[in-house]
């Protein structure tokens, strides 16, 4: 099954990068949740402070968690949303293999998406914000990495129930966030505040927490996702 | 579960008297909650009675939800996806209910409206909304495919509750705002108040699930007469 998985991803991620139209809307978008969060905390970055870093560091972690999710939001509703409307999922369903392989795949072509615009998000972040990451990059990348498997994994899962019903997008957004919001977000923008503070050792239990989610989600992923899959 | 006209009956009449009953007990019976250090519970404590039993159905409502979602999937029939159906939706309407309530008791024993630092209220909260997506996926849901998503739904926020609660507990405890609370032990008369709130709100939600699973039920025999005479 694995192997399956890998070719629909490396399917998936060819075709992106031929068009880059996904990509690249998704990575627009975060930078404009970015600027949005700018202007909004204008006011509270207005004060002088001893050090503009400073003065930003408890800001950072919320908002890239939120560029994250809704930019990665985004993408992950486009990949399915793409396949249905062009018949290729019916396709994928003809060939016979373990339906979740196509899970799987989706899931690792979506994280390596998602990826790509979370990285740009950070970047957008520390120039927006003028916000010196001061060498805690590796720690905060490795959080970044597990909440983003653990987002993905849910949401790939989400995405194709919400992609054969009525009123897509916001459909999406619906059934996503309550779920996310406990299990994914706040692990993640605790672990990394903690890591951007240079002390990702206290984040432990939170690390812990993002895998066990993870873990869970995969395996309802692979348990429900021929159901949804059923004609 | 099918529709049964003498279970309904026999339910309303429960729920009738055991809801007569519970609202004596709570509001005459139970006595003032006090603490050893002379502290006494404002009347609005007695929301207490009603608030926990109509948070407690809506659990039990959306864990019918999760067992009916599963059975849906593993041996069909449209049966269990009404009964998932109209569990969400009476468990949401006990969700709101006990949602509206927390806060007036809140308010006036802790003098706060919401603690986010309390897991139950956000586990509640997060409980709600889940459902709250469900009733909007399987309502615009026609057909039994349709249907099949909202038991898959039904399954994956039933899962995520209790994970929620873990991951809330776990953040709370390591990140303590305790606000003192309030909650003396329970006399025994308080003890009985809260469990005849809880027969009497369970005997209303079966009895509002038999007149739901009643209606779907005349539902679908007007898609059947509809479709045989032609129309749409």
């Amino acid at each position: 099954m694995m192997p399956q998985a890998l070719t629909i991803a490396k399917k998936d991620i060819k075709t992106e990068f031929r068009t880059r139209e996904m990509i690249f809307s998704m990575v627009v978008f975060s930078l404009l949740i970015i600027m949005a969060f700018r202007f909004a905390f204008e006011f509270y970055l207005a004060e002088p402070a001893d050090s503009v870093s400073e003065a930003v560091l408890p800001l950072v972690s919320p908002i890239l968690w939120v560029t994250f999710c809704f930019a990665g939001m985004l993408g992950l509703l486009t990949s399915f949303a793409k396949e249905k409307d062009r018949g290729t999922l019916d396709g994928l369903m003809l060939v016979p293999m373990d339906r979740s392989a196509i899970y799987f795949g989706k899931v690792l072509s979506n994280f390596f998406l998602i990826l790509i615009v979370d990285i740009a998000s950070v970047v957008f972040f520390s120039l927006f914000f003028a916000f010196d990451y001061n060498g805690n990059v590796v720690p905060v990348f490795a959080v970044i990495l597990l909440g983003t498997f653990g987002f993905v994994v849910i949401g790939t899962l989400i995405s194709s129930i919400s992609v054969n019903a009525r009123g897509r997008e916001v459909l999406f957004a619906i059934l996503l966030i309550p779920l996310i919001l406990f299990t994914v977000l706040l692990p993640s923008i605790t672990a990394t505040s903690l890591a951007l503070e240079g002390n990702i050792m206290d984040a432990q239990v939170e690390l812990r927490l993002l895998g066990a989610f993870a873990a869970v989600y995969i395996a309802m992923g692979y348990a429900l996702f021929n159901f949804v899959l059923e004609e | 579960m099918k529709f049964d006209r003498r279970m309904g009956t026999i339910f309303l009449i429960l729920s009738i008297v055991t809801v007569l009953l519970a609202i004596y007990v709570a509001l005459l019976y139970t006595p003032e909650v006090k603490t050893e250090d002379g502290w006494v519970a404002p009347k609005a404590q007695k929301i207490f009675y009603f608030h926990v039993p109509a948070a407690w159905v809506s659990f039990v409502a959306f864990g019918v939800v999760f067992l009916a979602s599963i059975q849906f999937l593993r041996v069909g029939g449209k049966n269990w996806d009404t009964l998932a159906y109209a569990s969400a939706e009476i468990g949401v309407v006990f969700c709101t209910l006990a949602i509206i309530t927390g806060p007036i008791w809140g308010k006036a024993e802790w003098g706060q409206y919401w603690r986010w630092e309390d897991t139950k209220l956000t586990i509640t909260f997060i409980l709600w909304l889940i459902y709250l997506a469900y009733l909007v996926l399987r309502g615009g849901a026609e057909s039994e495919d349709k249907a099949r998503l909202a038991a898959v739904f039904g399954i994956i926020g039933f899962v995520c509750v209790p994970l929620s609660f873990i991951s809330s507990r776990i953040w709370y405890s390591f990140h303590p705002n305790v606000v003192a609370s309030s909650s003396g032990s329970m006399s025994a008369a308080s003890g009985m108040g809260l469990t005849m709130g809880v027969i009497a709100f369970t005997f209303v939600y079966l009895f509002m699930l038999q007149k739901r699973l009643f209606i779907h039920e005349l539902k679908d025999k007007i898609e059947e007469l509809k479709e045989e005479i032609g129309g749409i």
